[in-house]
């Protein structure tokens, strides 16, 4: 360890030298995502995003009962802020419009089906049609349909039978009866269909518990953070090898090496963050807005923030170094290394809400470096228990650095 | 005095050095030579500590320098073939990390730095220097713990014939304090400058007493 501390202070001059450049891709990488993020949160516009599925149905327009149930669809039910309707008369313009994806799903109803709700019968089944790379959103839509189309059907007819039946028992006229009826079932369909005035809903968040700002604050800052190793991508050319082997040959063992490096390597990466946090606390004095405020999380200051991403920082700069480091080639280093980082921001909800990923790929999620981060975080803000995605984090940021230190070793020898 | 002895290594089923063993005096130029992937690099890893041989000995009067590598750092300086510095940094910046502020005021003074030509560039960044200027700088981060013994994988590949001269006198003024040099080479020029030669073929050492029959040279290899 005798050179240990002069390598660490080498590191640092190459960083030193190489800082504007990578500082000026931090600052253009922490522009773009910012000002999309502020955009997003800013003006609402997500609020629209969450109006992200277009179903179709297919379903005879003159229909006055089909025509009634999906203007209380539109209208009145909860689902409207999440499910766009848009009728075709075909199914074959319906099945156009699913596969060039202007649709997310399309319902088939059926002059069996209408035919069934008239006569207060309830034997036939909607015909529901997604596209097979859709499992979860289809699991998403399937729900909330079942529940509309359960409540519609079987809680409706029970209602309506029922007075039927106190009304024949009271020995009211046939024409009374219809009469009461339909006033009857179209009050019971509106209270039904309105679930929102029956209950004070209230969006607890959009994903992981958190609001949607804050998710998406959350989120982009994780993912410039797993971006930033690719700002140092320079640190990692040249003849590396032949240093890494001299160095050895000279006492200063494959370990200390790339503990120095990395050491170096995170302090780059946190210099990073604070370069963020700066340009953050920039923008609130110019543009006037706090960022509490902003992503709905009381107290939080602009200046906690590298602070609270501390350890995610990290993991993605242990991470973005065994990955930078191990692979060979500038090509190969750049694509592999962000395809590896894409996949695992896209799967850990970054870009969006893992809610709508299948169970499966929910689960397996929480495993990986980006989304037990999320999780953290995520859990850190709601005041849940962090200790185990922090553990999860130290254990991967200790697995990268002794993964790192086998591919160097290996290097040294060959 | 130098020994090694009986070295082997493998890699997998293939034998690649086979009870190597070798001496030399203090003060003496030992050349390798050796057909591309015949062992000579495999060698000089297995002397700079950079791998292990599989049995054998590697002693300098007497200390046995595969068990202490601590010593053996202080005792063998190793230039590998590649270049090893930090290319963004100055020679100046390269040569804080092995030698402290005032050996390097010293050594640039008048002692191997000098000899080696390196104020001459010693603001120049590792990245605007010719080949030659790199490998002078290699030596000079080699060299900073006096050592006994000097490993070359091919020292002048790719330096003009003025750094090769300044190589050269460098080498001869390390012999003449009682420096020993092991090069694995294929140059003619080095070759010259041997006192003893080596040829690396099927994992042994056989001596070779070059005479400047370069086509005899080649039929042994």
């Amino acid at each position: 360890m005798k050179y240990f501390k002069s390598y660490f202070v080498i590191q640092l001059k190459r960083i030193k030298k190489l800082l504007p450049g990578i500082a000026l891709m931090i600052l253009a990488l922490g522009v773009l995502l910012g000002t999309g993020a502020y955009a997003v949160i800013k003006d609402g516009s997500y609020m629209a995003d969450q109006k992200r599925y277009t179903l179709g149905y297919v379903g005879e327009a003159d229909n006055s009962l089909l025509r009634s149930g999906i203007f209380l669809l539109e209208n009145e039910d909860s689902s409207r802020d999440m499910v766009e309707l848009k009728q075709y008369d075909a199914e074959e313009d319906a099945k156009k419009a699913l596969r060039k994806g202007d649709i997310s799903a399309y319902i088939l109803i059926t002059d069996e089906f209408m035919g069934q709700i008239d006569s207060l019968s309830n034997g036939s089944k909607l015909q529901y049609y997604a596209t097979s790379g859709q499992k979860g959103i289809t699991s998403v839509m399937m729900d909330e349909i079942a529940a509309v189309a359960g409540n519609v059907i079987v809680y409706t007819e029970k209602g309506i039978l029922s007075l039927d039946q106190v009304m024949e028992d009271k020995e009211f006229s046939d024409q009374e009866r219809i009469l009461q009826m339909t006033d009857f079932f179209n009050e019971y369909v509106k209270a039904i269909m309105a679930r929102d005035s029956m209950v004070q809903i209230q969006t607890v968040g959009m994903s992981d518990g958190l609001s949607t700002p804050a998710y998406y604050f959350t989120t982009l800052t994780l993912f410039l953070l797993m971006m930033i190793p690719f700002c140092g991508i320079w640190i990692f050319l040249g003849e590396r090898d032949a240093v890494a082997r001299f160095m050895a040959a000279k006492g200063l063992g494959p370990t200390p090496q790339v503990l120095a490096e990395m050491l170096a390597f995170y302090l780059l990466n946190l210099f990073g963050l604070i370069l963020v946090t700066a340009l953050l606390a920039l923008s609130e004095s110019i543009f006037k807005y706090n960022l509490g405020e902003l992503i709905k999380q009381e107290g939080l200051s602009v200046y906690m923030l590298p602070l609270i991403f501390l350890l995610p920082c990290l993991v993605f700069s242990t991470m973005g170094f065994f990955l930078l480091d191990a692979i060979q080639g500038v090509v190969n280093k750049v694509l592999v290394t962000f395809i590896i980082d894409i996949f695992m921001a896209y799967v850990s909800g970054f870009f969006y809400p893992r809610v709508f990923f299948p169970k499966a790929v929910q689960f397996g999620s929480n495993f990986l470096p980006s989304g037990a981060a999320l999780t953290m975080l995520a859990n850190k803000q709601m005041g849940a228990r962090v200790f185990e995605p922090s553990f999860m984090l130290w254990a991967y940021s200790i697995i990268f650095i002794l993964m790192t230190i086998l591919v160097r070793k290996a290097r040294v020898k060959y | 005095m130098i020994q090694i002895k009986n070295i082997k290594k493998s890699y997998g089923k293939k034998q690649v050095l086979k009870n190597l063993t070798l001496e030399a005096e203090a003060g003496q130029i030992i050349g390798i030579l050796g057909e591309n992937g015949s062992g000579k690099s495999t060698l000089l890893s297995i002397l700079a500590g950079l791998q292990r041989p599989d049995s054998g000995y590697f002693t300098i009067d007497g200390k046995d320098l595969l068990k202490n590598s601590k010593l053996r750092n202080e005792l063998v300086a190793y230039v590998p073939q590649e270049n090893p510095l930090i290319q963004e940094l100055t020679a100046q910046d390269n040569l804080r990390m092995w030698y402290d502020k005032e050996t390097l005021k010293k050594e640039l003074d008048k002692g191997v730095l000098r000899m080696l030509g390196i104020n001459q560039f010693l603001n120049t960044p590792v990245r605007y220097m010719s080949g030659g200027m790199k490998k002078r700088l290699t030596i000079a981060c080699a060299m900073n713990s006096n050592p006994k013994l000097m490993l070359l994988d091919e020292p002048t590949a790719a330096v003009d014939l003025v750094c090769r001269e300044d190589i050269y006198n460098y080498f001869e003024q390390f012999r003449s304090h009682g420096g020993t040099l092991i090069i694995s080479t294929h140059e003619v020029q080095e070759i010259e400058l041997c006192d003893q030669c080596y040829i690396l073929k099927d994992g042994s050492l056989k001596e070779y007493k070059y005479d400047g029959d370069i086509p005899h040279l080649i039929g042994r290899l």
